[in-house]
């Protein structure tokens, strides 16, 4: 247990290293030395990171700790910031993300987002799940495509609730509804990837409770990324938690541990409320 | 983030106050039951019957102490979800106060045989051959409390080993007896007492060492039960 008074910027300056096991072999994503900079500001160091196929991973940290924007490098989508500039190999299995001839519409569409407010298209709830579907060409037929809105919403455990107002607006529905869509927007298009920028923070314990749910079925098929700021989240969703800190990647260990008995001090202060 | 806050205390100094006072509360209980082993060892040299009543009395307050540190554990895992350190804290305090009220009935029991032996107008004086046996395992209680109140995991490993002295002590208080009983069979019913005050003796060592055990998970977050000290002392190097 760690109750010496050090400032924080001195142990971040001495952690130089990642601890834990940030690496894999059974790798979706890879990261080597990833630097991301707004401007002249450098948000990330040198992050080295693996995501395990088919696995949670969470990323925790205080606000400002660049766990979004490193969410945000894992499917471009820093790329419509300016003055944002990523440095560093960033690989989906072994393509990089950031070659100049990939395709990133074809990127996104292989690493999908679900962000923090629910942003269902002001369209009904159909055309919400089709949407995508549609506009990569999935299906040939409106057979094919009623079918794929219909799987995509049993598995989002949403079929049920909107079955008999598919026509209906989307933006009718309640926050966790809203959100569930969400998801099923994103799983219609078959991503490889699913990233979540704190997907509950929105939603009432029970939206929450059904989202988690819905995000464990999913890593049974998925490689799901989810930055929370609710630490009880991560543990209860994720077999892998990252602890992010000034711009470093502190601590990378199974969630069990980083839970009960995280390496890094730091990773001990935040998760046990001592900084925030 | 202001990077210059420093790593220390909870952000909720309520939480910190409620784990301090977790924390001495434990250690007052161990206060307690340290007085009523004190008086046990008392009602063994002496046959004093007050002393008896003594321990008695201490085992209700001890019982009381229990639940009430149980109860604020309980409510500091709801109210506050603690991880890490605080986690390893809130377990091994409600571990370990089962393991003081336990040494308290152990006492008690002890106390019980000694009155067993005074109601009966049996020699209260073959008790005093358990005082050697009794002294060391008082000082193996007040060693694990000092090693629960600083936190030492080394002071933890070097209590395990006090254990075993204890129990080979034990196992020799045990030889003694069976050959007593041999030699004199109708004394069987007043060294079987003895025997079992014996016993309760030295299973307070044990309960020690479970506290013991509950410092090195608070403190290094590992689980060394059912290990060899050795190999428990290798892995705290």
């Amino acid at each position: 247990m760690n109750t010496a008074q050090q400032p924080m910027a001195e142990i971040v300056k001495e952690t130089y290293q990642t601890v834990g096991l940030p690496l894999l072999d059974d790798y979706k994503m890879r990261v080597r030395d990833a630097n991301v900079f707004y401007g002249d500001k450098q948000a990330i160091f040198d992050v080295n990171l693996d995501i395990g196929k088919n696995q949670v991973i969470s990323m925790i940290g205080p606000s400002g700790c660049g766990k979004s924007t490193f969410l945000r490098c894992l499917n471009r989508m820093n790329d419509t910031i300016d003055i944002c500039r990523v440095e560093g190999d960033l690989l989906i299995e072994d393509q990089d993300m950031y070659d100049k001839k990939i395709d990133v519409v074809e990127l996104r569409a292989r690493v999908g987002m679900v962000f923090q407010k629910p942003n269902p298209f002001p369209k009904s709830i159909y055309e919400n799940v089709a949407y995508g579907a549609r506009i990569h060409g999935l299906t040939d037929n409106k057979v094919q495509l009623d079918e794929l809105v219909e799987t995509s919403l049993i598995r989002c455990g949403l079929w049920k609730e909107v079955k008999d107002r598919l026509d209906e607006p989307a933006t009718g529905l309640s926050g966790g509804q809203q959100q569930r869509l969400c998801i099923a927007r994103a799983i219609a298009i078959n991503p490889e990837v699913i990233l979540m920028d704190e997907p509950c923070s929105a939603l009432d314990p029970i939206a929450t409770a059904t989202v988690e749910e819905l995000i464990h079925e999913l890593s049974e098929n998925f490689t799901i990324c989810i930055v929370t700021h609710s630490m009880q989240q991560a543990a209860r969703v994720s077999q892998r938690t990252a602890y992010f800190h000034l711009g470093k990647l502190i601590e990378v260990n199974d969630t069990s541990q980083v839970f009960t008995n995280p390496e890094h001090q730091l990773t001990e202060a935040y998760i046990t409320g001592r900084i925030g | 983030m202001n990077e210059e806050v420093m790593v220390g205390g909870h952000i909720s100094r309520q939480f910190d106050l409620e784990l301090d006072e977790i924390r001495s509360r434990v250690l007052k209980m161990g206060g307690l039951v340290e007085a009523q082993l004190d008086k046990t060892l008392e009602a063994l040299r002496d046959g004093d019957s007050e002393a008896i009543i003594d321990v008695e009395q201490l085992d209700r307050k001890v019982n009381a102490m229990e639940m009430q540190i149980d109860e604020e554990c309980t409510q500091i895992l709801a109210k506050r979800q603690p991880a890490a350190g605080d986690l390893r804290m809130i377990i091994a305090t409600t571990k370990s106060v089962r393991d003081l009220e336990r040494i308290g009935d152990e006492a008690e029991r002890v106390a019980n045989m000694v009155q067993h032996a005074l109601d009966n107008d049996a020699s209260v004086k073959a008790f005093k051959g358990l005082l050697s046996l009794g002294e060391h395992v008082k000082e193996l209680l007040h060693e694990t409390l000092n090693t629960y109140a600083r936190m030492q995991t080394r002071s933890a490993v070097l209590n395990m080993r006090k254990d075993q002295a204890i129990d080979e002590e034990y196992a020799r208080v045990v030889v003694r007896l069976v050959n007593y009983m041999k030699k004199d069979p109708d004394n069987i019913s007043d060294a079987l007492d003895i025997m079992w005050a014996a016993r309760s003796l030295e299973r307070i060592g044990d309960h020690c060492i479970n506290i013991c055990e509950n410092v090195i998970y608070l403190v290094e977050g590992q689980d060394v039960r059912h290990k060899a000290i050795d190999k428990i002392s290798e892995q705290l190097a």
